[in-house]
């Protein structure tokens, strides 16, 4: 199949190959539905990604790109080189996390909206980042969370908890 | 932020032991996906122990605590561990009994343990000692375990009784015999033989009163050896010197025994 364009919530199209778009189970299993209906000439293909503004879904197949380019670089390069590829990928990847709490979000609905199990892993690494050595109460601040747990619930996890909690 | 369970999970998933135990207070969808049996399980199922969490003593309550929220987990990631440090003699005298002896009971029939596996874990070792769970007595399949490890060892004063369980037949034989006890005799070097005639289980029993001797409840003791097994008082002003305490068996005639001793 040749590049399909994928249109965000607010308009903007995004021209990627098809293979890169695979990466979103989603949208593959759309190209399925598609290339059964229709064959292997059809033409130029507007995936709408209802759920996923611009800013978003650019970021998203950003990823896909480079995902699809390590992929291809692992395969390509032999044994010995493999420590390396490994190495660059995660250097990338630490500077592609470098984004607000709000923009993870946004990743983080996008990545499971478009089922980028990747990028879902990657991005929910980075949350509990936002989680690890926080407070209850500094967790429902970061998450924007209301306490909803009555006082004889919290008592009864703190109790049941008590060794590790104190 | 409202996200859905699936990348809140994944999220959970990603967080250390003890972040994860903070969380369940954060919310109550947090709590739910941490506490809930299926979803729970694979949230800490990433739970990973590294070699020194196994020197502190939260580990110990951290095996029971876990083993009721993902019993599976013991089988499949603790117990490899702790086979693969089974040379760290001071995990296995003070980690590994007391974190068996946790275990929730109905957790422990989830492990499916041969007797070859079960000697390759315990066999071979110093002696250690085992509490009884706080909650309860161990279970026999436990028993089973802890005698292929040592021997039981009840000590009243100068009265003992020794009871040979063969090893090289297998756990689950050792397990038989140690559920099918009966008529155990306590042999008093000062005052002649005393006669336990039981109708209750009495390796149920056994345990019941271990636990109760590992709480510090001299008055409990007493009033269920009284209630339960009609013993004179001073039978009970010896059985409060009791203690458990496990040991290897050593080659005995050839062959590997567990003995489990009352002296």
């Amino acid at each position: 199949m040749p590049d399909i364009v994928l249109r965000s919530n607010d308009g903007a199209d995004h021209k990627i190959s098809a293979s890169t778009a695979r990466l979103s189970r989603t949208v593959a299993s759309l190209l399925q539905d598609l290339e059964a209906s229709k064959g292997e000439d059809a033409e130029l293909l507007i995936v709408p990604i209802p759920n996923v503004c611009n800013c978003t879904l650019k970021k998203v197949l950003d990823f896909c790109e480079q995902q699809r380019a390590f992929d291809d670089l692992v395969r390509a390069s032999p044994a010995a080189q493999q420590p390396e590829v490994t190495r660059k990928t995660q250097a990338w990847r630490e500077t592609y996390m470098k984004v607000s709490t709000d923009e993870l979000y946004h990743l983080v609905m996008a990545a499971h909206y478009l089922d980028v199990p990747g990028l879902l892993g990657l991005c929910t690494d980075a949350m509990a980042d936002h989680i690890r050595g926080k407070s209850p109460s500094q967790v429902r601040a970061c998450f924007g969370l209301k306490p909803n747990l009555s006082p004889e619930e919290e008592d009864d996890i703190r109790r049941s908890n008590l060794w590790a909690l104190s | 932020m409202d996200l859905p369970d699936g990348p809140l999970t994944s999220i959970l998933r990603h967080l250390p032991l003890e972040s994860k135990i903070q969380a369940q207070a954060v919310c109550k969808t947090f709590r739910d996906i941490l506490c809930n049996p299926s979803g729970g399980s694979g949230v800490w199922g990433s739970v990973r122990l590294e070699d020194p969490v196994f020197d502190a003593a939260s580990t110990i309550a951290l095996a029971g605590w876990l083993m009721q929220r993902a019993p599976g987990i013991w089988l499949l990631q603790y117990m490899p561990r702790m086979a693969d440090m089974q040379r760290k003699q001071e995990i296995l005298r003070n980690v590994i009994p007391k974190v068996a002896a946790r275990l929730a009971p109905e957790a422990a029939f989830e492990l499916d343990l041969t007797s070859a596996s079960a000697e390759a874990l315990f066999g071979n070792q110093e002696p250690a000692w085992l509490m009884p769970h706080r909650d309860g007595p161990l279970t026999p399949y436990w028993a089973s375990l802890a005698g292929a490890l040592t021997r039981l060892d009840l000590r009243f004063d100068q009265s003992f009784l020794t009871l040979d369980l063969p090893l090289d037949r297998g756990v689950p034989v050792v397990l038989e015999q140690l559920t099918n006890l009966r008529g155990l005799t306590m042999r008093d070097t000062k005052r002649g033989p005393m006669h336990l005639d039981r109708s209750l289980d009495p390796f149920l029993d056994m345990q019941h009163l271990a636990g109760l001797m590992f709480m510090g409840k001299p008055a409990k003791i007493k009033h269920a050896l009284q209630t339960r097994y009609e013993w004179t008082p001073e039978a009970l002003e010896i059985l409060l010197l009791a203690r458990i305490r496990l040991q290897e068996e050593a080659q005995m005639q050839g062959s590997r025994r567990t003995s489990m001793l009352w002296c």
